[in-house]
């Protein structure tokens, strides 16, 4: 450290110097000019930045800031539902390149046929199963097919007699008056 | 919550822990108590930065948005005064590297940033004029240096709590603080020289 970085520390300071200090560097300001011009614009320097005075926002700064939150929520949900929108067109894509990929070489082909049919020889044995119950069910399922056709069609029936009745009594008042 | 004393504003870091809470939950209501509470400290930091009150503005909002998205990030163990000032400085400092804003050489708009008279009282226009010194000054400064002369002299933090907004080492700030202040004394005692010779 040359001597007037010492000088230098000790006129930027934030602490109090010591009488020691203090006596040195004025000792060292009167015969150092570039170190006393230092001093004086710190000085000045020190003097704005004692107790200033914040900048103040233009009145009404909540009020804006409520009108540009609402702003900024509208568009973070527009981004989304653009998000969404353009992630979905790249799935679809993805899955249609991906499909032509397959059907185009017949390797890829017989692969998911292969896949396909294994799919299929699992859902054959669930099939199978379901057939079976369904022989067992079959006669009560009929008979209660058969008399739940036979009910709603009687109550249809009757509906429409009541109907026909009450607009025949309404005309019969109607010509009455 | 922020204290206003005689025309000062300091940031208080016991602002209730409740309010906070509350807005990391979401609550817009208890946000907008945070917005209110520290608008000036906001504000006055983008100012200091991008010398200009319209952009000052819009980067404050900007900056209060950033809170309110980041919320969930914020370290309830940290002062919450220091973490908004940290992104405010560093949205500033973002917004000026994105416009390309180059820090003029002082001498060059010396001329142009202080007019010779200014009109209005008396009063006004010594406020005019140490506001305007403070900003010719500030300008000398990188953009990190001046954040950090704002938070030290303007907010009051401490070098730990500078530190912690600008993710430094405690000892970088102080090198730091000493050579922004090394600069501001350089430049002032050259624009004195300059106009004592203007003078003569």
């Amino acid at each position: 450290m040359n001597e007037h970085q010492y000088y230098e520390k000790l006129i930027f300071s934030e602490e109090a110097l010591t009488d020691a200090e203090q006596i040195a560097l004025e000792q060292h300001l009167e015969s150092c000019a570039s170190c006393s011009a230092l001093r004086e614009g710190w000085e000045r320097g020190a003097a704005l930045l004692c107790c200033p005075v914040p900048k103040q926002p233009v009145a009404g700064f909540v009020d804006r800031w409520d009108s540009f939150f609402e702003q900024k929520m509208i568009e973070e949900r527009e981004k989304n539902a653009r998000r969404f929108f353009f992630g979905a067109i790249v799935l679809l894509t993805v899955a249609c390149a991906f499909s032509i990929a397959l059907l185009a070489s017949p390797k890829n082909l017989m692969m998911l046929v292969s896949v396909f049919s294994t799919l299929m020889s699992s859902l054959t044995g669930i099939g199978i199963q379901v057939r079976t119950l369904a022989s067992i069910i079959r006669t009560p399922l009929l008979i209660v097919g058969v008399g739940a056709v036979s009910l709603s069609l009687t109550i249809a029936f009757a509906g429409l007699l009541f109907m026909k009745k009450s607009v025949g009594i309404r005309q019969g008042v109607q010509k009455n008056e | 919550m922020v204290l206003e004393t005689d025309g000062e504003i300091k940031l208080n870091r016991d602002i209730s822990t409740d309010t906070i809470q509350r807005a990391i939950q979401r609550d817009e209501s208890a946000f907008r108590q945070i917005v209110e509470a520290f608008q000036t400290p906001v504000y006055n930091m983008c100012y200091r930065m991008l010398m200009n009150e319209g952009e000052a503005e819009d980067a404050a909002q900007e900056t209060f948005w950033k809170t309110w998205t980041n919320l969930v990030k914020y370290d309830i163990n940290r002062p919450f005064g220091t973490w908004i000032l940290s992104i405010a400085a560093h949205h500033c400092i973002d917004l000026k590297r994105k416009k390309q804003v180059f820090q003029v050489e002082i001498d060059e708009t010396m001329e142009e940033i202080i007019p010779d008279s200014i009109p209005g009282p008396k009063q006004e226009m010594a406020a005019n004029e140490r506001e305007r010194e403070i900003q010719l000054y500030l300008q000398s400064l990188s953009d990190i240096d001046r954040a950090m002369i704002v938070m030290r002299y303007w907010d009051e933090l401490s070098d730990k709590e500078i530190a912690a907004a600008m993710s430094l080492s405690e000892s970088a700030v102080k090198s730091r603080l000493f050579r922004a202040r090394r600069q501001l004394a350089d430049v002032i005692s050259r624009q004195k020289a300059a106009e004592l010779e203007k003078t003569l």
